[in-house]
């Protein structure tokens, strides 16, 4: 904790702030990215996404009080702006949310920058069907293998509700996978 | 697909992938548009400035003391001062007249209506005048 209220005082102060910010981004960069592309599903809109994040990340550090770890407070941000930015995407085609992402993944095959195998496939598809909240527990303990204190720390849910959503997610999972 | 348990199944992935290099170039491109973080240059007027300004303000009204006194007339001053003297004064008109000098007597003025000829006979009057001239 020490160790991070030291990280937060340089990401801070004007004279280390460069290089602590480039220690951030070695640390967050990857993982907020796929968080973010887990999301969106598309690479440009996931660089767009992250380009956003950091830049919210570095903006609003001085308000950044400490109340919670510096990576769920990093991965709120994250999540707020990917789901800000498909609402948006959304709005400008005139859909939802929900069908604009299942026609991507309907589309994944034709994605440059997805090179899954059925199985991986049959996955994305199955896991599109799912309500949004199983949806994200899912890709974040599934895909992203963050833990559920984690991922409570994220979303604002307790353990036992998340335990919950996965064992749902994962049995309606399996039953998707069985209908093919 | 039979008895598909996800646990049990090897890892899936979730098959998106990025172009290469993509994180290292992502790095780069967004310190960019960070600050270098260069020391804030603080100058010294401006983190002074308050004590400045009040200096300012006092050396001005300081000067300016001098100046308004100035403006007034040494004549109303002198007048002032003779004045205060003339009723204050324990100082004898004889005293005075001792330690008149040269230049003094010289700038003294007197206008006086009377004659020449009213003077030497007030002179003439004067019993004790050739004591007065020689003391």
């Amino acid at each position: 904790m020490q160790e991070e209220k030291e990280f937060i005082l340089q990401l801070s102060d004007p004279q280390t702030q460069h290089k602590a910010f480039e220690r951030l981004l070695q640390l967050y960069q990857k993982p907020l990215y796929h968080h973010i592309r887990n999301i969106v599903l598309n690479h440009d809109d996931a660089d767009d996404v992250l380009q956003n994040t950091f830049i919210k990340v570095f903006n609003y550090l001085k308000d950044f009080k400490g109340d919670s770890k510096l990576f769920s407070w990093m991965y709120r941000i994250a999540t707020n702006e990917a789901l800000t930015f498909i609402q948006q995407k959304a709005k400008r085609n005139g859909t939802t949310s929900v069908a604009l992402q299942s026609k991507a993944i309907e589309n994944l095959t034709s994605d440059a920058y997805f090179d899954g195998n059925e199985i991986q496939l049959k996955l994305q598809k199955a896991i599109v069907r799912l309500p949004e909240k199983q949806l994200r527990v899912f890709k974040m303990k599934y895909f992203e293998e963050l833990k559920y204190e984690e991922i409570s720390e994220i979303v604002g849910t307790s353990v036992g509700a998340l335990k919950a959503s996965y064992h749902h997610a994962v049995k309606k999972i399996e039953e998707f996978l069985k209908e093919d | 697909m039979k008895d598909f348990k996800l646990p049990d199944e090897p890892k899936i992935t979730s098959g998106f992938t990025t172009p290469e290099f993509y994180f290292e170039q992502f790095s780069k491109k967004l310190l960019s548009q960070i600050p270098k973080g260069e020391p804030k240059v603080i100058s010294f007027w401006s983190q002074h400035k308050n004590w400045m300004f009040a200096a300012a303000a006092i050396i001005t009204v300081s000067f300016s003391i001098p100046l308004m006194n100035i403006s007034n007339s040494d004549e109303v001053q002198t007048t002032e001062i003779e004045n205060y003297l003339y009723y204050y004064s324990t100082i004898t008109d004889d005293e005075i007249i001792d330690h008149l000098d040269e230049s003094d007597l010289n700038n003294i003025t007197i206008e006086s209506q009377v004659t020449d000829e009213t003077l030497e006979t007030i002179l003439m009057e004067e019993s004790d005048i050739e004591y007065q001239l020689t003391n």
